[in-house]
């Protein structure tokens, strides 16, 4: 054999062994430290926040191996490959074995390295062997294959059990294998969001080749919101849950409708839709506002409106519009405008700019008249303000999922094979003269020490009943 | 009452008891003060357990659904994981009353963490994300699971604290016994964790959100937690390893565990905080 492909054989010996899978489970519990601790994309927090967060050693190190994404680094990919090939490997020079172990019939062995019972001369080895199977049966180990030399000078009794047993271990690595390709199949997921509001009821978003936005959805049919609320507990008014009724049409014809729910999905053709997020959308309030004429401190008239509208001052020739609203409207350090957010006793406000003949200008208008330095020639008092309900729905088409459980129910049959009915094995080797014991087992302080005990004492009272304490003693 | 705290209050007073009643008995090496503390152990569990029922139906669902319930399921698990290993008999005699009375002395430390001022006992009615009945399946199934490991880390612990003393046949007897007990409930623990903390949790993420799995932090370390029992079994199994080393890895996969648990509620936020 030259030596390239000794080198060659070695590294292909060291790709499924045993040493690199445990390297390759420490680095990979390590690598998953890390993301776990480390904030990870999309929320990576920049540079400076990092700076100053962790002190600039640390902020160069994250930055520079991009440990701020470490489940979608290259790195990481590549340990994970490198243990799906490790697994492959390891799995098929296993399996071959384990297949043996279960489906051979069991073949005679002459290497017995087992507990060696003498029994007596002259004693029938038939009559030895039916002793023996009565105890491995009584015992619960009731697959017993019988096998004899060449020269039939000697019988082993080869008693199972859990046989089956021995392809957990390959069960579970199969399983992990196959909730690999699963997620592998996940890079051809489709996913996105649209939200609708109170007003927004019936309104039947298009479907578009591609971008999410409100105006459209990537799907291949129109998705309309027939209606969405929210459930709540009757005793403490909190939210219970939150739906939508959906339907779903191709051109005029409607092809599925359906309802969703927090944790009951609707789903048409592998896409699922999941209500993500239920509240007020203050963003698309309708406000009604009292135009004061500010010199003789009058109510003129009244002004509806919506956010982001425009509509005439009544009895004027100026204009106005809504430009944001504050749930709870106060001033920052600096002066600016910030929204609190629902706070209780808060002031609500609109930010409006108004238009006339005379220019443009902006204000505030809260529920009440504050007193400003400047006077101008009318004044807003927000007389009422609705924010409307909205409800975000999530979509997702994620391929592979299936192949995911699949893998996780082989990994659970496996798991259950390997640690709760571990295999064991009992050789019972019987000539003329002695009989041999050779017992295995894969499960830690199994019980076959127990069973080796009982065929002991069953052959000591078979041949002696007289002796047979003694002998157990002994 | 109907919430379940008297009966929580009076399983706190009784690990409590029972603590002190393994020690004593431990000192004295009374048999019989040893037999009273089992009995004043499994009092205590019942009364929990009383207390999570009465908790459930008022809850209408399963009582985990924020820290203070958790962190009595918890306790609960802890004492049913010793509990449940007794009648199979496999913890051995001399190892009953010590581990006995360390799993008294964590399910009390749990139930007192959780009477604690900072955590309300107040019955909250369910977040619209958890009334499932996931919810039952994957966190009852992680706790027993955790509640196993819960008993290899304290078989862990005495193996590590007892292999410094000198060596003596009585000594190795017992140190094999307990590297025993450790393989024993990991085994018995891990499917459980495996089948609740990632199977049901990925189905159940999928119903919910639409991904079977997010790298949320709880479910990053849950993968942690996973990998460092798939590395004590593959080492245990495979490649023949015994004694202290298998016994730092059980320590440090339920450090792991109890971190999954409870560090990550509170020092890394994500989608699984419910507190």
């Amino acid at each position: 054999m030259g030596k390239r492909s000794r080198i060659l054989r070695r590294g292909w010996a060291w790709l499924g062994s045993l040493r690199l899978a445990t390297a390759l489970l420490v680095v990979l519990t390590l690598a998953t430290i890390v993301g776990g601790i480390v904030p990870q994309a999309p929320i990576t927090p920049n540079a400076s926040d990092l700076y100053a967060a962790y002190g600039p050693f640390w902020e160069r190190l994250i930055t520079r191996l991009g440990l701020g994404d470490v489940f979608h680094s290259w790195w990481f990919f590549a340990l994970v490959g490198l243990f799906a090939m490790n697994l492959s490997l390891c799995t098929g020079r296993r399996m071959r074995r384990s297949l043996q172990e279960v489906f051979r019939p069991p073949r005679f062995s002459s290497r017995m390295d087992g507990e060696d019972v003498p029994i007596d001369h002259g004693r029938n080895s038939e009559d030895v062997a039916c002793t023996v199977m009565t105890s491995l049966r009584r015992a619960g180990l009731r697959k017993i294959d019988r096998v004899r030399d060449p020269s039939a000078s000697e019988t082993q009794l080869v008693a199972q059990r859990f046989r089956f047993g021995a392809l957990g271990a390959d069960l579970v690595h199969v399983g992990i294998l196959v909730i690999l390709i699963g997620a592998l199949l996940g890079i051809f997921r489709q996913e996105g969001t649209f939200a609708v509001t109170d007003w927004e009821r019936g309104l039947r978003l298009p479907a578009c080749a591609d971008g999410t936005s409100n105006d459209c959805v990537p799907l291949p049919y129109d998705v309309q919101v027939d209606d969405f609320g929210v459930e709540v507990y009757e005793e403490s008014g909190r939210t219970k849950s939150f739906w939508a009724n959906l339907s779903f049409w191709e051109g005029e014809t409607q092809v599925a409708s359906g309802r969703t729910a927090v944790n009951r999905p609707f789903s048409i053709r592998g896409l699922g839709f999941y209500p993500w997020r239920y509240g007020q959308d203050s963003s698309a309030s309708a406000v009604r506002l009292h135009v004061v004429e500010t010199d003789r401190n009058l109510v003129i008239g009244e002004v509806a409106l919506r956010i982001g509208e425009t509509a005439p001052v009544p009895g004027t020739s100026w204009t106005l519009t809504a430009l944001r609203f504050f749930q709870t409207f106060a001033l920052d350090d600096f002066g600016q405008a910030v929204d609190l957010g629902n706070v209780p006793g808060g002031n609500p406000a609109v930010l409006l700019q108004v238009s006339g003949d005379e220019g443009t200008y902006r204000d505030i208008a809260l529920p009440f008249l504050p007193e400003t330095a400047t006077q101008p020639m009318y004044s807003f008092l927000l007389a009422e303000s609705t924010a409307p309900a909205f409800l975000q729905i999530h979509y997702v088409r994620s391929p592979g999922y299936r192949v995911v459980w699949i893998g996780f129910i082989l990994v659970m049959v496996g798991l259950a094979a390997a640690l709760y009915f571990a295999p064991s094995r009992v050789r019972i080797s019987i000539n003329e003269e002695r009989v041999a014991i050779h017992a295995e087992s894969r499960r830690a302080g199994s019980h076959l020490g127990n069973i080796v005990e009982r065929i002991e004492l069953d052959l000591a009272e078979t041949s002696d009943p007289d002796n047979a304490d003694e002998r157990i003693d002994a | 009452m109907r919430d379940g705290v008297l009966f929580f209050d009076i399983a706190t007073a009784g690990y409590a008891f029972a603590f002190f009643a393994f020690l004593v008995g431990r000192i004295l090496k009374r048999r019989s003060v040893s037999a009273l503390a089992r009995g004043i152990l499994v009092a205590s569990f019942v009364a929990q357990t009383v207390g999570l029922v009465l908790r459930g139906l008022a809850l209408g669902g399963f009582p985990v659904t924020n820290t203070y319930e958790s962190v009595v399921f918890y306790g609960w698990v802890f004492a049913l994981g010793y509990l449940g290993l007794l009648p199979f008999r496999l913890l051995p005699k001399r190892l009953r009353e010590v581990i006995g009375l360390f799993v008294a002395l964590l399910a009390g430390a749990f139930m007192a963490l959780a009477s604690s001022p900072l955590r309300s006992p107040e019955v909250v009615p369910l977040v619209p994300a958890l009334r499932s009945h996931w919810l039952t399946l994957h966190v009852s199934l992680v706790f027993i699971g955790e509640g196993f490991f819960t008993v290899s880390f304290i078989a862990g612990i005495l193996y590590l604290v007892q292999s410094r003393r000198r060596r003596t046949e009585a000594i190795e007897g017992r140190l094999e016994h307990l590297d025993r007990l450790i393989y024993q409930t990991i085994a018995i623990g891990f499917p459980f964790f495996t089948l609740g903390g990632l199977f049901f949790g990925a189905v159940w993420a999928k119903h919910a959100w639409g991904r079977y799995w997010g790298w949320d932090p709880k479910e990053t370390f849950m993968l942690v937690t996973w990998l460092v029992y798939v590395l004590y079994l593959h080492l245990r199994l495979m490649r023949g390893w015994r004694g202290k080393r298998t016994a730092w890895i059980a320590v440090i996969g339920f450090v792991l565990a109890l971190f999954t648990f409870a560090g990550v509620n509170f020092l890394l936020r994500g989608l699984h905080s419910y507190v």
